[in-house]
């Protein structure tokens, strides 16, 4: 009986934690709405613990396109976004192209898209954690490096928290639509496991 | 990270090693602390936004940058500061939210920097998080001007090298001495003066045994005699004047000598005066000279300045070609006249008067006057000398001109940089801090009064949003120009910064004066702005201090002139108020009232009561509204109305609230557990508006929930209309998210605002609550039955539930059980208890039914 409350429990916070994620976005979403003159959509649609190996086979798409920032403070790490590029380059900017992504994706628009959409995420990751976050300002990640990051080899050796999102956007009344990925990367365990208690809770872990 | 000695104010104005470096970047960089005042801005940031460090260091980061507020920049800035996120605004969306400067290439207007932003959090010491901005100036304009500056000063000086050497030159060939001496046909000497011992080495007495042949022709020909003879007579027929020889010295040395030659006697016997000049080094000199002087030319043709020569008149002998082209005329055109009638005729005099001073002075002249250039009139650098010859006789001058319009122009629009905004010309902060001191000044020596009018643009960054910030930059050009014309000459408008605009009115004989002219400046602001592809509807809002009635100092007429506004602001826009001294005292009440509400929470003054709430139909028990109370020491029992309006005003209402909110949660948690109440009854709580539009209302939502183990189903937020209305949109996102955690979410005080029903279809509320105001008269009052009958069926209508509050009266109670009205509280059902007597009551209750229950079985 205790077990399936705790397991309830477990399942109300994850989707509070949603919830607020969402409602966190909700800024970042009229911010592009602005910048693009597209009426622009995120919603974060899962949370999850993913193995490390497993949060790299989803970076492997043929178009990705990565942007990244680092934060210090009690449990520093990562926080990387990744998409398809010329989905996310044809929303955000109306140039149609499906050839040279790296040469046609501004290097400036991919980082300044991608720092409102990460700070959207951030935000609710600070008030969360309850932590300053003392992030980085936006890189755009090259293949190679993330490869770095998701191999095993590099500093980050943790499970990955992950949020699976859908990117929606309306254009000449048209709805066009693409998932696009977060990964909450710390560079311990305990800084993962003490972000799950934030969002889950005490119990969460076991559930969340 | 910033050095720790930058946060001392001293060691800000050193020249710490840091800050050297930033003064040196050719990037903006700006340091805001934890509440985002100016730490350090380099010298960038002071030269394109026109600032300095009086009244911008310490001072809050929009009171100087106030045109990013409604950008994302400041937005950047919060979440910097805030949560230590970063953010970055590149040139492609927005290319320049700040209002930063540049001399345009013709001097004559001012380009925006393009910028891109990038916002860092920053530890400034230990435990004091504060921020970094920095500005990367993307324009493609160069500063072609200072480059063009040095090259003109750096060629002006080797112009002035060349004529020193000119100079030198004659200065060695007047210590040349000649050898005079006079030669019979024969080639014999007769006369020779003492300078041969210098030119030739001999004696005077040794010479006059030689002959011509010995020192001229020394070994070259056989007959001398016949041979000088016919050097002379070709002379005398006039071959060459002044014939230059290889002459040899006594020790055998040849040299080359210039020869002047003349009869001295009659043709018969005739003897020829020689004048011999040693000018072998004249003549390595003139070989010198001519180089140089090649060289001076070939410079002057290209050099940027305007370089002429005058003969001693002042009359034109050279001019070069920037010469030509800065005048548009020519040597040709130039003949005749003296240098100084080009000057522009408005400045001839004063060139006059400086020329005739330095030529009394023995002084090189330098000034800047205007000449009438074919097509336009320039300024330039006028500069002239004397030209000596070696005998230090003046003859001529040499003079440059160096067109400085542009500079000319620059200076003076960094000067009016320094003291006008400039968008739109008005005086800026600093001047009319600087007037406004001067008029009180003056106004406390001729006990005149002044008027401060501190103006607020209405909603202007709805216009920056939606329009742009090019057509804001219109809009604020508009609107200034407008003021302007409302005010007398001695008065003054200034431009604060962003929308902020200021209104400084000397000697005025009453307040009412200034009270006109707000009424003035509210209608002309009213009036449409109509812009090429726009049409804009503005108000202003305006705040007024009185000198002397309301302050005596700059800083108190502005501080009660915004107070002043920010009443006016809350009574609605498009109006002015006064300072009075009731606002004073409010403030001080306040003041006193919130040190002594930080007390109570410090000192646990805060306790909650629970009011039930029942059925209409059958009384049962459905859930409570906590209460919050305040037992104060010096005030007694003080009521919520009093306390939780300066609890909100100073930002105390966020901490109470967190703690109304987790402690209701731990309560109803512990009421639940008791298992003496349905397991679906909620605990109400009420929000404040400021409690409401906080971010992180959500999450202490969610960790309330979390650490009580309260279902969130148990839990019910109370809003206001008026809080919904606000800020429709952000309540909307708000009221959606809470309601996806499954919290009911109830309207307060519904009926008593001004809102539309629209909005409830939008809402997902649960729970409307009828006021006390309409259930006060409800038995008496037929309007109030019509408007609770009428809401309570809207309620149902919209599958809402309804509550009434304030219930007192049996009479009320059975009006709204016939009428279908579902829940109630009120003193008549239980005033607000302690929880404990809440859990009191609830079991006397099942005890009652169940005697009943048993009674009736």
């Amino acid at each position: 009986m205790e077990s399936k409350d705790s397991s309830d429990a477990s399942g109300q916070s994850q989707a509070r934690a949603i919830e607020l994620f969402n409602h966190g976005l909700e800024q970042s979403c009229v911010v592009l709405s602005e910048m693009t003159q597209k009426k622009t959509n995120i919603t974060v649609v899962a949370l999850d613990r993913l193995p490390r190996a497993e949060a790299f086979n989803t970076l492997c798409g043929s178009n990705q396109v990565a942007v990244a920032q680092a934060f210090q403070g009690d449990s520093p790490g990562m926080v990387l976004l990744h998409g398809e590029a010329y989905h996310y380059l044809q929303a955000m900017t109306g140039v149609v192209t499906k050839t040279d992504f790296a040469v046609a994706l501004d290097n400036d628009i991919i980082c300044e898209l991608g720092n409102i959409i990460l700070n959207g995420i951030l935000r609710t990751v600070s008030i969360f954690s309850q932590n300053r976050m003392n992030c980085s300002p936006p890189n755009r990640l090259s293949v190679e490096l993330v490869r770095r990051f998701f191999s095993g080899s590099g500093t980050y050796k943790s499970d990955v928290f992950s949020f699976d999102m859908d990117f929606s956007w309306i254009e000449e009344g048209i709805n066009f639509s693409t998932p696009l990925k977060i990964q909450l990367h710390f560079a311990t365990s305990s800084g993962l496991n003490d972000w799950e208690k934030q969002v889950y809770g005490p119990k969460g872990t076991d559930g969340g | 990270m910033v050095p720790k000695a930058l946060m001392e104010g001293s060691a800000i104005k050193n020249l710490s090693p840091f800050k050297l470096i930033a003064d040196d970047l050719n990037s903006g960089l700006i340091i805001l602390d934890d509440r985002a005042r100016i730490v350090y801005f380099n010298s960038w940031v002071g030269k394109a936004g026109n600032i300095s460090d009086e009244g911008v260091l310490g001072e809050h980061f929009l009171n100087t940058f106030g045109c990013v507020e409604e950008t994302r920049v400041w937005e950047c800035v919060t979440d910097s500061l805030i949560f230590g996120l970063s953010g970055y605004i590149s040139s492609k969306f927005v290319d320049s939210p700040f209002d930063f400067f540049e001399n345009g290439f013709n001097g004559l207007e001012y380009y925006r920097i393009n910028q891109s932003i990038s916002i860092k959090p920053l530890q400034l010491s230990d435990g004091v998080f504060g921020c970094e901005i920095q500005i990367q100036d993307v324009s493609n304009f160069k500063r072609r001007e200072d480059d063009l500056k040095k090259a003109s000063v750096k060629l002006n000086t080797t112009a002035q090298e060349l004529s020193h050497e000119r100079d030198n030159m004659s200065a060695i060939l007047e210590s040349s001495k000649s050898a005079i001496m006079a030669f019979r046909n024969n080639g014999s000497i007769s006369l020779a003066n003492k300078a041969v011992k210098d030119v030739f080495g001999y004696e005077q007495d040794e010479i006059k045994r030689l002959l011509f042949s010995d020192i001229f022709f020394k070994d070259e020909v056989a007959d001398t005699s016949k041979n000088t003879a016919m050097f002379f007579e070709g002379f005398i027929q006039g071959a060459d004047s002044c014939p230059v020889l290889t002459a040899y010295k006594k020790d055998g040395s040849a040299f080359k000598v210039e020869l002047q030659i003349g009869n001295i006697n009659d043709k018969i016997n005739s003897e020829r005066m020689v004048i011999a000049r040693d000018v072998t080094e004249r003549l390595r000199l003139e070989r010198t000279l001519r180089n140089s002087e090649s060289r001076f030319r070939a410079l002057t043709s290209i050099a940027p300045v305007g370089i002429f020569y005058t003969d001693m008149h002042g009359q034109f002998r050279y001019v070069n070609g920037m010469w030509t082209m800065l005048t548009g005329l020519s040597l040709d055109q130039m003949t005749g006249k003296r240098w100084h009638e080009v000057v522009y005729s408005k400045d001839s005099e004063l060139v006059m008067a400086k020329w005739l001073q330095s030529q009394a002075d023995g002084t090189p002249f330098a000034s800047e006057f205007r000449i009438k250039a074919s097509y336009k009139v320039i300024w330039v650098l006028g500069q002239v000398m004397e030209e000596r010859d070696i005998d230090d006789n003046v003859v001529g001058f040499v003079g440059t001109i160096t067109d400085v319009t542009s500079q000319k122009e620059s200076r003076n629009q960094i000067e009016m940089l320094a003291f006008y905004d400039p968008l739109t010309t008005l005086a800026n902060r600093r001047l009319f801090r600087d007037r406004m001191e001067h008029a009180i000044f003056s106004a406390k020596r001729t006990g005149g009064k002044l008027a401060f009018l501190n103006l607020d643009l209405d909603h202007f960054k709805r216009v920056n949003d939606t329009l742009g910030h090019d057509v804001g930059d219109l809009l604020l050009t508009n609107i200034a120009s407008r003021l302007k014309e409302c005010v007398r000459r001695d008065d003054t408008v200034a431009r604060l910064g962003g929308d902020e605009f200021a209104i400084l009115l000397v000697n005025i004989e009453s307040p009412s004066v200034a009270a006109l002219i707000a009424e003035k400046v509210i209608s002309v602001v009213r009036k449409p702005v109509v812009l090429p592809e726009h049409q804009i509807n503005m108000t202003v809002t305006i705040g007024i201090s009185i000198f002397p009635d309301d302050a005596m100092t700059v800083s108190g007429m502005v501080k009660n002139s915004d107070m002043a506004m920010y009443s006016a602001k809350s009574l609605g826009r498009n109006r002015f108020g006064f300072f009075t001294e009731e606002m004073n005292e409010k403030v001080v009440s306040r003041f006193v009232m919130e040190r002594d509400l930080r007390s109570a929470f410090e000192h646990d003054q805060f306790f909650l009561l629970y009011q039930p709430q029942y059925t209409v139909d059958t009384q049962k028990f459905i859930g409570m509204e906590a209460l919050i109370r305040w037992q104060c020491p010096s005030r007694g029992l003080v009521p919520p109305d009093v306390f939780i309006q300066v609890a909100e005003q100073s930002g105390q209402i966020i901490e109470i609230g967190d703690w109304v909110l987790e402690r209701s949660c731990e309560d109803m948690k512990a009421l639940l557990d008791e298992d003496i109440i349905d397991p679906d009854s909620r605990i109400c709580v009420n929000l404040s508006a400021k409690q409401f539009l906080e971010p992180r209302l959500p999450f202490v939502v969610h960790r309330a929930l979390m650490q009580s183990g309260l279902s969130a189903k148990n839990l019910e937020l109370e809003i206001t209309e008026s809080m919904l209305m606000e800020n429709l949109g952000v309540a909307l996102s708000l009221v959606r998210c809470l309601k996806g955690f499954g919290v009911y979410i109830a309207i307060d005080d519904f009926g008593t605002g001004y809102s539309s029903l629209g909005y409830l279809k939008q809402l997902p509320v649960d729970t409307l609550k009828i006021d006390k105001c309409f259930v006060d008269d409800l038995v008496d009052d037929e309007q109030d039955k019509g408007i609770v009958t009428a809401v309570i069926a809207l309620a149902h209508n919209l599958n809402l539930s309804v509550i009434a509050e304030g219930i007192e009266f049996e009479e009320q109670l059975a009006f709204l059980r016939e009428n279908d009205c579902d829940y109630a509280q009120g003193y008549l059902l239980s005033k607000p208890l302690m929880l404990d007597a809440v859990m009191e009551n609830i079991r006397q209750g099942l005890n009652e039914k169940e005697r009943s229950r048993r009674k009736g079985c």
